[in-house]
């Protein structure tokens, strides 16, 4: 498949990629990336989420409306509309906060006040869960690198062993907490 | 600056950096590109950000998340479940318990016109939220939180109504109720019509 041009209908008279996502679902794949990167900036998970929306309604309508013509434009599009939204946010934000200043308001710090709420504890357990039944070395790796956020060659020191067999033994833990899971996302990429 | 690739990622752990919030502006930019393209990366940053959940670290320094949705589609895309009903339909939760919500008169919206929802219990402890269609309304966002103002959930729709399904709220301490409203917002997430929450009543 790859390298090979998109198929055309021969009586469409247009060029119009077969493969062009259409709808909401073809959207969703990108949700929770955005949402990420929405919070990276924001620093609050409610306005990532409502970022997130507006971004993907934007490119709803871009799909209906036929602005974008090829698939591979799609990431791109979603990405440059999600930075533009943050954008707009920031300058709402800011023009909100120099208004309550004038009005001899302290500006609330939502950031952290909104970051008090819940975390769905069922889901958490089902990753405790899965980390539980790995065994004992995955389980290290992945505590070690997710849990205590450190890089390949640092648990190689702790370990006693090469950063190059750190990435493939957490490649491979991370392959078999998925298996538990019952979910296998993208390509198998042994690195 | 050249774009990154799969190995670039690996080889430099930067999903660990970017997941720690140990990563400059620039750099967190150009991994995001390659997040937006790539499912194999971007699935494993989804994981990952998991994982640091579960293990009850940060992600880029963040205290918490803000509400469960979040976790939810975190879930929902690892466990390539459809979401469509995220967008479409609007998603929450409610106890199992039965819960009447007092129906609410048309309230005036704070952009001077009428906007009113309207909230129903069904049999099987859902609830039914509708509402009308107005002009400057690009989505509308349905909230529900406690008494005491703790948010509990939000979802938006574009859509006018939604079923809150019957299934897994948290508790509530004696003395707190849940509130519920419809704001309209318009296509630049300003509201435009803010009716008051109303209260859920348990039967």
């Amino acid at each position: 498949m790859e390298g090979r041009p998109p198929e055309r209908n021969p009586d469409a008279g247009v060029d119009e990629p077969s493969s062009l996502p259409s709808s909401e679902a073809d959207l969703e794949q990108f949700r929770v990336r955005l949402t990420l990167f929405a919070a990276r900036r924001t620093r609050n998970w409610a306005d990532a989420e409502d970022i997130t929306q507006e971004t993907l309604r934007r490119g709803l309508e871009a799909l209906r409306s036929n602005r974008l013509r090829d698939v591979g434009a799609l990431p791109a599009f979603l990405f440059a509309t999600a930075v533009h939204v943050c954008q707009q946010r920031d300058r709402s934000a800011g023009r909100a906060n120099r208004a309550l200043r004038r009005l001899g308001a302290a500006a609330e710090d939502v950031a952290e006040d909104s970051l008090t709420t819940l975390i769905t504890e069922e889901r958490l357990s089902r990753i405790r869960e899965g980390l539980e039944q790995l065994d004992r070395d995955d389980r290290e790796v992945l505590t070690l690198t997710y849990g205590s956020g450190l890089r390949a060659e640092d648990i190689a020191r702790r370990l006693a062993t090469t950063a190059g067999n750190v990435r493939v033994r957490r490649h491979r833990a991370l392959k078999r907490l998925n298996d538990l899971l019952g979910v296998t996302p993208g390509p198998n990429r042994e690195p | 600056m050249k774009d990154l690739t799969c190995q670039d990622v690996h080889d430099q752990d930067l999903i660990v950096c970017y997941l720690t919030g140990e990563m400059s502006e620039p750099e967190a930019e150009r991994l995001e590109k390659h997040f937006i393209g790539c499912v194999s990366c971007a699935a494993e940053l989804e994981r990952g950000a998991e994982l640091r959940l579960a293990h009850g670290s940060r992600l880029f320094g963040l205290k918490k998340l803000s509400g469960l949705s979040m976790m939810d589609n975190l879930w929902t895309l690892a466990a390539a479940a459809a979401a469509v009903a995220a967008l479409a339909v609007g998603i929450a939760s409610l106890s199992a318990e039965a819960r009447r919500v007092s129906t609410p008169d048309a309230v005036r919206a704070s952009a001077g016109s009428p906007f009113s929802f309207d909230a129903r219990g069904l049999s099987g402890g859902e609830i039914l939220v509708s509402w009308s269609r107005i002009d400057d309304a690009a989505i509308y966002r349905i909230e529900v939180i406690r008494s005491d103002g703790e948010p509990v959930l939000t979802s938006e729709t574009t859509n006018t109504r939604v079923e809150i399904k019957a299934g897994a709220l948290p508790p509530l301490p004696a003395g707190v109720s849940l509130l519920i409203r419809v704001r309209a917002l318009n296509a630049l997430g300003q509201s435009v019509a803010e009716p008051a929450f109303q209260r859920l009543v348990a039967e």
